[in-house]
Parts: C-alpha cells; structure tokens; sequence
C-alpha cells in the first residue's frame, strides 16, 4: 500500500506552479493516477478482469458439466481429493475452481453495470438539486431521505420477486435503490459551485440551463462522483452475491459467488469447501475495489488530502 | 432551536407519509391481489366480488387515501397466508429481533468504537495500521459468508455453540456476530475520522499549548466533542440492522422480523411486506430524528444550520 505517498509536496508543488488551467490539471492528475494505481488493488482488478474475460481458457473444467460420480471431491491436499479438481467439487460434481473462475463474469459485470447506473441516476439529480435549489432540491432532498430509510435490502428483494430473478433485473434493481449517496454528496458540491463566478457568467452570457448543468458543473463534480463509485463497486459484489445467495440473483446454473455460498451452505457439515472458496474469491475481490477507491479517494478528493 | 425540531418533525411526517405512497405503488405495480388470493378456477362472480370487497374498484385515489388513513393507525389488513392482521403477526417477532439487534449493537460498539478511537488518538502509528486493517478486511468480508464461517468453525467444528435456531446466549452468540459485521468496521472508520475532526480543532491545539496533559486532552476535550458525532453514527448504522437481519435471520433461522419479512416476499404476501416496510422506515426516520433533536440541543450550532 503507498497510499499517503509524498502527499505534502504534491500539494506544496501544484501551488507553487504557474496556474493550470481546469481540464490541464485534470489531465495531470490522471496521468499521474495510472502510474501510482497501489499494486494490490491493480493485480487484484486485473486477475478479476482476466478472469471474467478469458474464463474458457483459465477454468480447467466446464463449470456446468456435472459429473456424480465426482461429486463433493474435497480439495486437492486433502485425503480423497485428486489433482484434478483442485479446489474440490460440489455436490453435483461440478469443479469448485472453474465456477469461481466463471462466476468472476456475474460479479464484474454486476459491479460495474449497478455502479454505472446508481451513479448516474444520483449524479444526475445531485446536480439538479445543487443547480436548482428551493422547490425542486427540496422535493429531491426528500426523495432522498425516502430512498435512505427504505431498508433497501427488502425493497431490492421485494421488487426481484415480482419482476423475477435475472442478470438484467438485478442490474436494474442495485441501480435503482442505491444512487442515495451521490445525490447527497454531488449536490453539495452543485450548490457551491453555483454560486461561484464561472457560473454566474454563463448565466450572464445566455447560457442554457441544461448546457451550464453538463457543461459546466458536471465535470467538476465528476471527481467526487467516480470516488464514491469506485467505493461502491465492493458493496455492489456484496449485495450480488447476497441477492444471488437468497436465490434472487442470477438463474442456475449459470455460476455465480452468491449461488455457489448458498449451495455450500446446505453441505456445510461435511463439504466445508464448497461456501469457503467462492467466499474467498469475494473477499479478494472486494478487498481490491476498497483498496483501490480509497486510494482513489486520497488521490482526488481535496478535502480528504488535507486530513490524511 | 425550537423551530429546528419542529422542522425535523414535519419532514419526518412527510417522509413517512411518502414511504406508505412508495409502497402502496409497489404492491400495486407488483400484482392484483385478486389473481393471488383466489384459486385459478373462481369464477367472474367471484373475482367481481372479491374486487368490490377490496374496495379495488373504487378510483385510485381514493384506494391510496383508504390506505394511508389504515396505515396510519396500524392497520395492514389481513395477511394473505396466515388468517391473521399483518400488524399482529409483525409485533410478535418484535422480541427475538429487539434481542439480536440488541446484542449486535452491543457487540459492534465494543469492537468499532476502541479501534476508531485508538486508532485515531495513535495516528500513524503500528495501532493506527492495524485498526485501519482490520476495518478495511471487516469491510471487504460479506457478512453472511462470515456468518456462514463462523457456522462452521464453532458450531460445526468446535461444537461451542448451536448452528441455528431461537434461544439464550448460545443461540445469540452467532447470529449477533454476523450481524455486527454488516456494519463495525465502516463505524470504526467513521469514528477514526470524526475524532481526527475534532484533533484538527483550535481548542485541542491550545489545550495542548497550555499544557494540559495529553490524558485530560483525549478525555476532556476530544472524545467529548466527538462523542456526539459517534452517537450519530451508530444510530445511523441501527437502520441498516434490518437490511442485515434479513439475511443474518435466513441463516440461522432467527424468528424475527427479517425473516417474517423474507417469507412474505417469498409467499407475495403483500400487506406483511408492506408492514414491515413501512415500520423499518418509520424506526429509522425516529431514530434520526431523535439523534437530531439530542444533537441540536448539545449542539447550538446545528439548528442554526
């Protein structure tokens, strides 16, 4: 972890030069994000993305081909395992390793799809609200502490099982219930923005609402929101996984973590392999989203560089 | 400070108030309560007086204001599974889940509050490292995976305790645990930063310049003044005990709330889904307002907010 790097001298050197324009310092600061990404969170994100995207080539087996006579295999070390599987199989005989490789694809494209819309959704009305103010912040502020005190896990489940379990319909429902916070956060910094000069000039200059909105003010809270999305992306796995462990998430048998838990979860007494591994893999890779967002959170928020 | 509460209040009744509209449009997005309370082969007579009995061929508006002036004196209606008001068989379950959040509760503060505490007091330091590390791993571990590993580690392994079901601190014990782990580690770093808050303040750096030792520092001046700011936090993360206990609940067959409501779901027993909907929110909306009041009133700044 080298988080914390040299971050007094970044702040002293970025005073002392002449003045960058807005997108010039931006473009700085995301060079300069690629080259320190932490090397925990990079091997982890880039395992995940090489797993999701080459499955076929990585699992050694068809993580849907079962097989009886295999079935519930332990690992490798153990006695009765076989080098074959090496983390096993379950209980219809199915490799343990191939379906977390497999399942690697449900929770990237989960991740990232549920962030992208909730971040949208919240960016979106943060902005309106911070823009606008009075009656239409007002009406959205409430909205918002609707959406907070909704216990959302039961919303999400409530809507899936009416709708039905699928990729799609899970997609939607993370991204509909989970946008709260950028709101809050994007149209703190709206509202401040609006008051600031650059914007009262293309006010005075005639410019449109919804130019001054994209053009304007939705680049300078981009930062806040791709911090707070890339700390969600952990929590986005998480509830996946949850969501697929109730039977809600994705159908069988195509593998997924929060699948593969719940069928481990009936075999606990005797297969304890089948709920350890798929969760490991879970673990790991949220562990890579939180490690890289806080990061990401130091690198660009402002407000927390002056803390850390 | 007066006219503060009174505002706070007056949002919270329309909160409330949009919660019970969120889930009447929910259950009537969701599905015709006549199709699911009748068997396939009742006959038009019968589905056209089930409707009229319901009152679902009235306009809609009116529907939802019936709705709302039942909700609002705790009145679901009658569960679509069990011969019994949805209200009734929800306070039943009020106990076994007041005794897990309870003792979750307890269990979360004990571990979140020293780590945050310790691990700002000592920043930079091996403390700070491994507190933050920790919280990091807690935050990075699905709770019911945990819960699950913890299943099989003491209860199936080591026998220590029962892997499910209802009873006293044995049966507690795990369920609990799980439960705090949906939510310990994001409180001890909020509470690690709101103290770190507080020791960037003036009044420490001139309370140190005085002399005063760094002890009567930490006591007096900082965990003081951030002693409110945790409060908010643990009561913040008390409305996400439900969301938890859902889950925590479905492991190791909790008789609670969580559970009754999972069911419903499961079973489209829709005025149980609604009850319990509607009182998570209205607990979690008290809770805040109450944690604003208290904060308003050791605290002038707020309410001028």
């Amino acid at each position: 972890m080298d988080k914390g790097l040299n971050k007094p001298g970044n702040a002293i050197s970025q005073q002392e030069n002449v003045p960058l324009t807005l997108s010039e310092e931006r473009s700085l600061k995301v060079r300069k994000v690629f080259r320190r990404i932490p090397k925990t969170a990079g091997v982890i994100i880039l395992l995940l993305l090489l797993c999701a995207i080459f499955s076929p080539w990585i699992a050694p087996h068809d993580p849907i081909k079962q097989s009886l006579v295999d079935a519930l295999k332990p690992p490798c070390w153990q006695q009765g395992g076989s080098s074959k599987y090496i983390l096993g199989t379950d209980n219809l005989g199915r490799d343990i390793l191939s379906r977390i490789v497999y399942g690697a694809r449900v929770s990237t494209i989960v991740g990232f799809a549920a962030v992208f819309l909730s971040g949208l959704l919240g960016t979106f009305l943060g902005i309106i609200a911070g823009y606008f103010g009075g009656k239409i912040d007002a009406v959205i502020m409430r909205f918002t502490d609707m959406m907070l005190s909704l216990p959302y896990i039961l919303i999400a489940i409530a809507i899936i099982g009416a709708i039905g379990p699928s990729l799609t319909n899970l997609i939607i429902v993370l991204g509909i219930t989970q946008w709260v916070g950028y709101t809050r956060i994007v149209r703190f910094e709206a509202m401040s923005l609006s008051k600031s000069e650059f914007i009262e000039m293309a006010v005075i200059s005639g410019c449109k609402w919804w130019r001054i909105l994209l053009v304007h003010i939705l680049p300078n809270v981009l930062n806040t929101a791709v911090v707070l999305a890339s700390l969600d992306v952990g929590k986005m796995i998480i509830f996946e996984a949850a969501m697929s462990f109730l039977g809600l998430g994705v159908k069988p048998p195509t593998p997924s973590w929060g699948g593969m838990l719940a069928d481990g979860r009936v075999y606990l007494t005797f297969a304890w392999w089948i709920a350890t591994f798929p969760g490991i893999a879970i673990c790991i890779t949220v562990l890579g989203g939180n490690l890289l967002g806080d990061w990401l959170r130091d690198e660009l928020d402002p407000r927390h560089q002056l803390k850390a | 400070m007066g006219a503060f509460i009174l505002r706070r209040m007056l949002q919270s009744v329309i909160v409330i108030l949009g919660v019970i509209v969120i889930t009447f449009i929910i259950s009537r997005v969701l599905g015709d309560p006549v199709v699911l309370l009748l068997p396939p082969e009742a006959s038009p007579e019968q589905r056209a007086y089930l409707t009229k009995d319901l009152g679902l061929d009235r306009p809609m508006y009116i529907q939802l204001a019936v709705y709302v002036g039942k909700v609002i004196r705790g009145d679901f209606g009658m569960s679509f599974r069990h011969e019994e008001p949805a209200m009734k068989l929800l306070l039943e379950r009020v106990p076994a889940s007041l005794y897990l959040s309870l003792v979750a509760t307890f269990f979360s503060v004990c571990i979140a509050l020293p780590l945050g505490i310790i691990s700002a007091i000592k920043r930079g330091t091996i403390f700070d490292r491994i507190g933050m590390t920790l919280a990091l791993l807690g935050q990075s571990i699905p709770a019911f995976w945990a819960g699950i590993m913890m299943i099989l580690l003491f209860a199936v392994q080591l026998g220590w305790f029962p892997p499910s079901g209802y009873g006293g601190l044995s049966y507690v014990f795990l369920p609990a645990l799980t439960l705090a782990f949906f939510f310990t580690a994001a409180t001890a770093r909020l509470t690690r930063s709101s103290i770190l808050d507080v020791l960037d303040m003036d009044y420490v750096r001139y309370a140190r310049l005085k002399g005063v030792p760094e002890r009567t520092v930490i006591l007096r001046h900082v965990l003081r003044n951030s002693f409110i700011t945790i409060l908010n936090i643990v009561a913040l993360q008390l409305g996400l005990l439900l969301g938890g206990a859902v889950i925590t609940e479905f492991i190791f067959s909790w008789p609670g709330i969580g559970r009754l409501s999972l069911d419903a779901i499961y079973n489209r027993d829709y005025p149980v889904i609604q009850a319990t909907v509607v009182v998570a929110a209205a607990f979690f909306v008290v809770i805040n307002l109450l944690v604003d009041i208290i904060y308003s009133a050791t605290d002038p700044r707020v309410s001028r907010r």
